[in-house]
This record gives structure tokens, C-alpha cells and sequence, in this order.
């Protein structure tokens, strides 16, 4: 018979006993009831109880509705290498013969993998490891089927993973931008229009296990999805072809740091083509930064003779001048403030309309010097020069737009004036310069530049439209119609563009040749070469712009090197367009296109 | 005639007798551990999973065993107990050397697709031998060689599970070892030592996890390379002393790793709150955080605990204080020291398994793989559990000797 002693050491431990189950128990508690919210939030975050139903990025069309960016559903395919070696171990308890081998070799087959690197990655020590991305949906489908009698099926994952695809490759490509990994839109259209290109994730109410899958059988609630709006935009695929395809010749016969094309409509400023060399593949856009930059909007340069547009333009407005005041030009010596202004030709008395013609710096200076410091400076500020072209604000700023350089007067030396005039100490971009020229062709009105028509949803219908829109009045219609005129003898035998001609049309236009800064000194062997004109003068329907920076070769001058491909481009785009020829097209011509593209030895007045 | 009717007379005695509180509980339990290890396991668009028949079944055959063992008395079969010792001694070995190896430990005999683990059996058969061994020394304990053979019918079984290596079960034997010295009678200076080793054992591990962890500091500095072991003064390995570290610093563990399991358990359970989640809804075991691999045994509480909330655990360890507070009461009222020591090792193997399991559940204690009674996933801890408590009620029931 147990004794007394040895109840007691029974009773002893029972005690001990309930203390211990008492303990469990208030640990229970504490975790079960007093940090319950911080475990519970713990769980919610792992398992995430809303299953994301993502939406599909809008489509990008041009004017005609050609799709210039969309997004296809693809899958990613991921594997558990953990999960594989759970089910072998559990199959292997059942001495069911292993299927990993043909697991990885369907694997390697379908997804067009090297064996070996299947091998590897299933062999890893991991929970996730990715296998495939971009997986056609049907290719997925195809895999799943394939893989299905193997009984490993569970260990492999899948998720969205959509694709953007541009199908012209890098046409128009910095205007589209293109997107992050993300599929947020990271420059041009795709960065501004994100908000309506991307669409509403919907969502579901269910659970997630821990590879990620839907737990179907706690699904609860919808909120479905809706898929990005089509963005259709103003350019013309067609003929942002035939611009780059002109702009890529000029490039490969100049071999330019860097080039920029612009089609506008000057009515409207609606931009029809936007081309920047050097460019890129929005398909897999290289990391380059130089590539990725549209130097339309993103890259400063002086503007050279270009810009006598805009002194000419203010003193006509301002009725200081008439076309056919004579200024004398100094016989290509013009000492100022001490400093030697120098043309490079010596020229005597010429009327403003010749100044523009022949691009002569002394008299532009001296037209500015008749304007003075605050009406040049208010001109150049008033053609949109020092702000950006698109606006500041949020909703329509253009990502990389940058203002430019116009100092104040303030800031300006005795001799800046002079320089202004002709377009030096002011840094613009090709898209203030198309801009301020287009509102001369226009009858004075500077537009905003117009990339993004409407917006559509997916019944076509606009859900928001943007309508041409006038900044400013920037000179009333009579001096724009007298600068025409003016611009039209640039584009004459006379003047220093007659390479830019358009057979049929009376085009207006001017040339700039600016020496580079390098290392703050003006060199003598490197320019900035650039047109910008229009047609046909008397009703202008298309402006263009064309600039190379840097090109190489004897002659720079933006007359021999920019002009011809203004002229291409304008032929093939007025032919594009029907437009109506103005004046009779002399006998032989038009030339085939690119002919005069040769490298010319012959001068041209800058 | 006079025979059956003295049959009928005692099976009469014996319903009257019998402990229904603990048969009831035990029930209560099964349909527990069916219920949720069904929980752990289905998968979406499957049937019953294998392991919930294969629980089932081994339930069955443990009942069997159950009410075996409570008819039979429990004398004869301490007196049988060194024919289950050595044979259970025969499998240690033989598994050792033939054993299966899955998850890097030799613990398993397997036939066709059922598999069986000596090394819960050897907890009941030392747990008998050491009965018969103490039962007739009760209260002559004060010679050395008593303890010492005693100790050595225990600690032989033991290591030879620890080479599995099977820690949680080398473990529970030496425990059940002292206890039953305790109930037996050894002298209270035999405890003080007992103490002192223990205190002294505590005291090197502590010092060595202290060790570990300036080791894993300096291993993370790369001060030492990175694949760097750590070199253990007590011959224990990384993933033991990790799992102290659970205990006394988890925050020097990498959450995504070394403590994965125990963190799991805990959001399980925590998530769970007052009322649970519901049968079926425990997102954190059932999306698999919770690895499938253990939350069917090792860690079925956070499976139960996060469906059924704060209400069930209790009622859980409700259903375990029933268990445990009869067999007490039965090694109290048990007709000998034999019965006593018995019905006490019984209840006490049910007391550690359920504390240490629930315990590291729970974080409170290191994980080991210590299954939960008559919850866990697992054909031969079912068996030799219902066996087990058969032999308590055997003892109830044989307590008036004849």
C-alpha cells in the first residue's frame, strides 16, 4: 500500500502540476487576448486578405487610332524548390517513383530554358524562385497541362506579369517614354497620362496562402477592375516615319552629337512628329541616359540666327522698324561697348527684310539696340522663351521640359543686347523655337504644343479632350504677316536657306548657325545647325524644325546641313497630308528625295 | 456456470467502475486531433487527406489497446514488462542501423506506408520495467545500486534515442526516471544532488548559448567566416542552441529562418483571439505559414488554438487537467506502490508532453519535437498513449487486490 509519504509527493507534484497548466494557460491569454491586435496584424500583412485583380495599361494611339504602345497579359512563373522536396519526401513515403527529373525536364522544354539552369534553380534553398517572366497566357496554359501529370504542379506560382510592348520599336519613342518594371510610366506620354494609361486595380476579398495563391474557398467579395483608357494622341505615326527616316539620313550623313525633328501644326500646335537622336527601344529601354533624354524639350542650346526671328519680330510689333528700313551694317565691323562685332561678309545699307535674309548679325544687334534692353527682354519672354512650353503645372507639365536660359537685363553686360539679337547668352529648346516661330505663322498666337488629343474609354468614347490652346498673343497679325514675308526671301536664291525650298509651296523659314561653347569659349569648328520654317507662307498648315548639334564635316552652316532635311521632310509630309500646291512646281523637279543631302562644299551665308 | 457468472459479476463491477471521466475526455480529444489535423492537411478540392484516416485508424487500434490494457492487470504485465523492454531495445537498435532517415533523423520503421517510431514505445516500456524495478524497492531506496540500475535501465534507452537524434523523447525518459525515484521514495539528499547537477547543467548551457550568441555576432561582423560552425564546448549543434534562442532572445534569430516555425505558431495563435477563427479558417496554418510538415504534429495547438481561439485552449487544457487530475487521483487511491508509481508515471509522461509541447507552442519553451497527446499526428505516440492510460485505468480497476 502506497503510505502517507507517498501521497503527499502525488499531491506535491499535482499542485505543481495545475501551477504549470495555470502558466500555459495565462500565456495563452497574453498571447491570445492582450497582444492579440499586433499578432493579428501580423497574419493580415502575411496573408494579405485582398487579392489584387490588376488592371491592363490603356492603350497609346496615334491621330488615326494605329496603336503605338500596348499591354498584353503575360504570366510569371515561379517555383518553390521546397515544395518540390515536400512532395518527393511525401511520395517517396509511399514509394511512388520520383517525377522531379521530368518535372525539370517539361520545365526546361516549354519555358526554353537550359536544362542545367532549371536544375539549378529548382535545387535551391529557397520558397521563391523565379523561373520564366513575360510567359504568353497560353504558353502558361500549355506548361500547366504538361506538368500536370507529374504531381508537382503545386510547388510552381504564377502571377501577372504584363508586358508593354511598343510594335514600331522606337518610333516616336520619346514621346511614348516607356515603363518601369513596375508598369509606371516613367517618361513622355506614358509618365503624364499614368493616371488615365493605368486604370483602377480592382480587387478581391479572399486569402492568399503562403505562395501567394487564392484560397478559392474563402473568397468573399469583388470589386472588379477597369482597365487603363486609350490615349490618342496628335501625332501621326506616318508621318513620324518619314520625319525620322530624313532626320536618320541626316544623321548618318553628318554623324551630329545629337539631332531633333519637330512637325507642327501652326494653326493648332499640334505636334504631328517629335523625332530626338540619339534614340532608344521603349521595349527594353537601355539604361543609357543620353538615349532616354528627348532633347526637344530636355536639352539648352543657343539658337543662333533662329532667334533674330523674335528681335525682328518685337521691332515690327513695335513699329520701331518696317521691312524696308535701311540700317547700315558697318561693312562687317561693328564696334560696340568695346567689343567687335563681326559679320561674315562685309555688308553696307540693307533693308530689315535683307538683314533677315542674309542673316546679318550687325544689323540684327542693331535692330535689339533700337528696341532696347527691357522690350528685347520682354520680346523674348513674351515668344515663350525662359518658360516651359507645356506649363508647370502638374496635370499638364512635360516630364523633363526645362525653361531655359533668358537672363534678366539686370544681368546682362553692355555688349549682351547685341548678342541676344542673334540669338547668343540665351539657352532654348527646340520646342520654345518651333513654338515662337509658329505663332509668327500663325498671325501671332503662341500655342501650347499639343501631343495628347483625347482620352477614350473602352467604348471609344472621350472621357476628356484637349482642345488647342493659345497662350498668348505674342504680335499682332499685320507684323507677323510682314515677318512672313521676310522669312519667305530666307527661303529664296537670294537667301541663306534656299536649299530648304519645297517645290509647289512658298515657304518661310530661317536658318541658325550657332557656335558651341566648349569650355565657355566659342569655338569655331563645332555649331549648332538648325531650320525652323514653314509652308505654305500664305496659310501656313505645317512648321518644322530641324536641328543638329554638332555635325561634322566642312560646311556646318544650318542653311547647307539643317535646311535639306527641313525640305524632305516638308515634301513628304505635304504630299503625306494632300496639301494643295500654292505656286506652280517648276519643271524637273521635285529632286528624289535625299539628293541634296550630299555634303556641299559650298558656302552658305550663317 | 459458478465461472460465468462470476464473469458477468466483475464486467458488471467493472462498467460501474470504470472511469468514464477519463474514456470521455480521451474521446473528446480523438475528435479533436481528427478534426483539426483534417484542418492542417486538406487541401481545396480533396477529399479527407490520408493522414485523418490514417489518424482514425491508429484511434481505433489504440482503443483496442485502451480497454486491453484496463482489463488486464496491470501487476502482470509490470512482471511481462522486461519482455516489452527488450524488444523495444532490439528495435533502438535496429533502427539505428536500419532505421529511415527523413528529415535528417533515423526514427522511423517503416512497413508498406505505415510507419512506426520504437522510440515512443520505449518510453512505456521503460516506464514499466522502472515500475516493476521501483515498485518492489518502494521505500528501501536508500542503497546506491538500487538508484544506479534504475538509472541505468532508463538512461541506456535514452541515449541510444538521443544518436537518432531524437531530443524531445531522450529527454522525457530521464524525466520520467526522476519522477518516479521522487514517487518511490529516494531520499531527499538523492534530489538535492539531483538539484544541483540540474542547476549546474542549466547554469553551462546558459553560458554556452551566451557563447553562441557573441558567436553569431561575430560571424555576421564577418570577424569569422561565414560558413564558420560553432565550435561547442558541450557537443550541442547550431539548430539546438537556435532553438534556445527562440526562447530567451528570439529577436537574435532571422525571423525568415532559424525562427520561422515558432513565429508562425505564435501569429497563429495570437491571430486566433478570444473565440478562434472558426474550424477551417485558420488563414496562418492553413495558407501554409505555418509549414504543413509540422503543424499536423509538432505544432497541431497552433492549428487548434488559432481556429478555436482562447475558448478552446482552455477547454483543451481543461480536457488534459481531466486526464491529468484522475490519473493523480488514481495513483493516490492505486491498491500498491506498483499502481501508484504506474498511474503517477503515466499521468506525469501525459503532463510533459502536453507542457513541453504547448509550452514551445506557446514560446515558452524551446522547440522539441515533443508531440501533443491524443492530438498530434502520429500511429505510435496514439497507441502507446491509449495503452497508457488503459494501464490506469487498469490500476483503478485492479486496485482491491483479489
Amino acid at each position: 500500500m502506497p503510505t502517507r509519504c507517498h501521497r503527499f509527493r502525488v499531491l506535491l507534484l499535482a499542485a505543481a502540476g495545475l501551477l504549470v497548466l495555470a502558466a500555459l494557460g495565462v500565456r495563452l491569454y497574453r498571447l491570445q487576448v492582450v497582444h492579440h491586435e499586433e499578432l493579428k496584424r501580423l497574419a493580415d500583412r502575411q496573408i494579405g486578405r485582398r487579392i489584387l485583380l490588376p488592371a491592363r495599361r490603356g492603350t497609346i494611339a496615334d491621330c488615326n487610332g494605329n496603336v503605338l504602345a500596348h499591354t498584353v497579359a503575360r504570366r510569371l512563373v515561379s517555383v518553390d524548390p521546397k515544395a518540390i522536396a515536400e512532395i518527393e519526401r511525401a511520395r517517396e513515403k509511399k514509394k511512388r517513383p520520383s517525377t522531379r527529373a521530368a518535372f525539370a525536364r517539361i520545365l526546361a522544354d516549354q519555358l526554353a530554358l537550359p536544362y542545367a539552369e532549371v536544375e539549378e534553380k529548382l535545387a535551391r534553398d529557397s520558397r521563391y524562385v523565379v523561373l520564366a517572366r513575360k510567359e504568353p497566357a497560353d504558353a502558361v496554359e500549355r506548361l500547366q497541362a504538361a506538368l500536370a501529370p507529374t504531381g508537382l504542379l503545386g510547388a510552381l506560382g504564377f502571377a501577372d506579369d504584363p508586358e508593354r510592348l511598343y510594335p514600331n520599336g522606337s518610333l516616336m519613342s520619346h514621346v511614348l517614354g516607356y515603363v518601369d518594371a513596375e508598369q509606371r510610366g516613367v517618361n513622355g506620354v506614358e509618365r503624364v497620362m499614368q493616371a488615365d494609361l493605368r486604370g483602377e486595380d480592382g480587387w478581391r476579398a479572399g486569402e492568399t496562402d503562403n505562395r501567394g495563391r487564392e484560397i478559392v474557398a474563402y473568397r468573399r467579395e469583388d470589386f472588379p477592375s477597369r482597365d487603363g483608357y486609350t490615349v490618342v494622341l496628335a501625332l501621326d505615326q506616318a508621318v513620324q516615319d518619314l520625319c525620322e527616316q530624313e532626320l536618320d539620313r541626316a544623321v548618318a550623313a553628318y554623324r551630329p552629337d545629337s539631332a531633333v525633328a519637330i512637325v507642327m501644326r501652326p494653326a493648332t500646335g499640334e505636334i504631328l512628329a517629335l523625332a530626338s537622336r540619339p534614340t532608344f527601344n521603349p521595349n527594353d529601354p537601355d539604361k543609357q541616359v543620353d538615349s532616354l533624354r528627348n532633347r526637344a524639350v530636355s536639352d539648352l542650346n543657343e539658337p543662333g540666327s533662329t532667334f533674330k526671328v523674335v528681335t525682328v519680330a518685337a521691332a515690327l510689333d513695335q513699329r520701331l522698324v518696317t521691312l524696308n528700313d535701311v540700317i547700315f551694317c558697318e561693312n562687317g565691323r561693328f564696334e560696340y561697348a568695346g567689343r567687335e562685332l563681326t559679320d561674315h561678309q562685309a555688308y553696307g545699307n540693307l533693308t530689315v527684310a535683307e538683314i533677315l535674309a542674309h542673316s546679318v548679325n550687325i544689323g540684327a544687334a542693331k535692330i535689339a539696340l533700337k528696341l532696347g534692353k527691357e522690350r528685347m527682354y520682354a520680346a523674348m519672354r513674351c515668344f515663350g522663351f525662359g518658360e516651359r512650353a507645356f506649363g508647370d503645372r502638374p496635370t499638364e507639365a512635360w516630364p523633363g521640359e526645362v525653361r531655359g536660359i533668358v537672363h534678366p537685363p539686370r544681368q546682362w553686360s553692355q555688349v549682351s543686347i547685341t548678342r541676344v539679337a542673334m540669338g547668343h547668352e540665351v539657352g532654348v529648346t527646340p520646342i520654345q523655337t518651333i513654338g515662337a516661330v509658329a505663332a509668327v505663322a500663325n498671325g501671332g498666337n503662341l500655342m501650347q504644343p499639343l501631343i495628347i488629343r483625347r482620352v477614350l474609354d473602352e467604348k471609344g468614347v472621350a472621357v476628356r479632350e484637349f482642345f488647342p490652346k493659345v497662350r498668348r498673343r505674342v504680335m499682332d497679325p499685320r507684323a507677323a504677316r510682314e515677318l512672313t514675308e521676310a522669312l519667305k526671301r530666307v527661303v529664296s536664291q537670294e537667301g541663306t536657306a534656299a536649299k530648304a525650298a519645297i517645290p509647289g509651296f512658298q515657304v518661310a523659314g530661317k536658318t541658325g548657325t550657332a557656335q558651341k561653347l566648349v569650355n565657355g569659349r566659342y569655338v569655331h569648328d563645332r555649331h549648332v545647325s538648325s531650320f525652323v520654317g514653314f509652308f505654305p507662307a500664305e496659310d501656313p498648315e505645317i512648321c518644322i524644325y530641324v536641328m543638329l548639334d554638332a555635325p561634322k564635316g566642312k560646311v556646318q552652316y544650318g542653311g547647307s546641313v539643317a535646311a535639306p532635311v527641313f525640305r524632305e521632310i516638308g515634301l513628304r509630309v505635304a504630299s503625306y497630308l494632300n496639301l494643295r500646291p500654292t505656286v506652280p512646281v517648276p519643271v524637273g523637279a521635285p529632286p528624289a528625295a535625299g539628293a541634296s543631302l550630299a555634303v556641299s562644299s559650298e558656302g552658305d551665308a550663317p | 456456470m459458478i465461472r460465468r457468472r462470476k464473469t458477468r459479476e466483475f464486467f458488471h463491477e467493472l462498467l460501474a467502475d470504470f472511469r468514464w471521466g477519463q474514456l470521455i475526455a480521451v474521446l473528446c480529444l480523438m475528435t479533436f486531433s481528427l478534426l483539426f489535423i483534417y484542418s492542417a492537411t486538406v487541401r481545396s478540392g480533396e477529399g479527407v487527406p490520408d493522414e485523418v484516416k490514417k489518424q482514425g485508424l491508429w484511434f481505433a487500434l489504440g482503443l483496442v489497446g485502451y480497454f486491453f490494457a484496463s482489463l488486464l492487470d496491470y501487476r502482470w504485465v509490470c512482471r511481462k514488462a522486461w519482455l516489452l523492454y527488450a524488444g523495444t531495445f532490439a528495435l533502438l537498435i535496429w533502427v539505428l542501423l536500419k532505421g529511415k532517415k527523413i528529415y535528417g533523423a533515423r526514427r522511423w520503421i517503416t512497413f508498406e506506408s505505415f510507419a512506426i517510431q520504437p522510440s515512443e514505445f520505449a518510453k512505456l516500456s521503460v516506464l514499466l520495467i522502472l515500475c516493476w524495478y521501483l515498485g518492489r524497492r518502494a521505500g528501501k531506496l536508500r542503497d546506491w545500486r538500487s538508484l544506479a540500475v534504475a538509472s541505468l535501465l532508463a538512461i541506456v534507452p535514452a541515449v541510444l534515442i538521443h544518436r537518432q537524434p531524437d531530443l524531445g523523447t531522450a529527454i522525457s525518459i530521464p524525466a520520467l526516471l526522476f519522477l518516479l525515484l521522487f514517487l518511490a521514495g529516494a531520499s531527499a539528499r538523492f534530489f538535492g544532488i539531483l538539484a544541483l547537477v540540474a542547476l549546474l547543467a542549466s547554469g553551462l548551457v546558459g553560458w554556452e548559448t551566451w557563447r553562441y550568441t557573441q558567436f553569431r555576432h561575430e560571424r555576421s561582423a564577418r570577424v569569422v567566416s561565414a560558413e564558420a560552425r560553432y565550435p561547442s564546448i558541450l557537443h550541442l549543434k547550431e539548430y539546438q542552441l537556435n532553438r534556445i534562442l527562440g526562447v530567451v532572445a528570439p529577436d537574435e534569430l532571422d525571423q525568415l529562418n532559424e525562427g520561422w516555425n515558432i513565429r508562425q505558431s505564435l501569429i497563429a495563435i495570437g491571430s486566433g483571439r478570444f473565440s478562434g477563427k472558426g474550424w477551417g479558417k485558420g488563414d496562418v496554418t492553413r495558407g501554409g505559414y505555418l509549414p504543413r510538415t509540422v503543424s499536423l504534429n509538432d505544432f497541431i495547438f497552433a492549428v487548434f488554438a488559432e481556429e478555436s481561439g482562447f475558448v478552446g485552449g482552455v477547454a483543451l487544457l481543461a480536457l488534459y487537467s481531466v486526464l491529468l487530475f484522475s490519473g493523480a487521483r488514481v495513483a493516490i487511491r492505486a491498491g500498491d506502490t506498483l499502481g501508484m508509481l504506474l498511474a503517477g508515471g503515466v499521468t506525469f509522461l501525459f503532463f510533459f508532453h502536453i507542457f513541453v509541447n504547448i509550452g514551445m507552442a506557446l514560446g515558452l519553451l524551446p522547440v522539441v519535437g515533443v508531440p501533443l497527446p491524443l492530438m498530434s499526428y502520429g500511429g505510435s505516440f496514439v497507441l502507446v498513449c491509449l495503452t497508457a492510460l488503459g494501464l490506469i485505468q487498469s490500476v483503478w480497476l485492479h486496485r482491491n487486490p483479489y
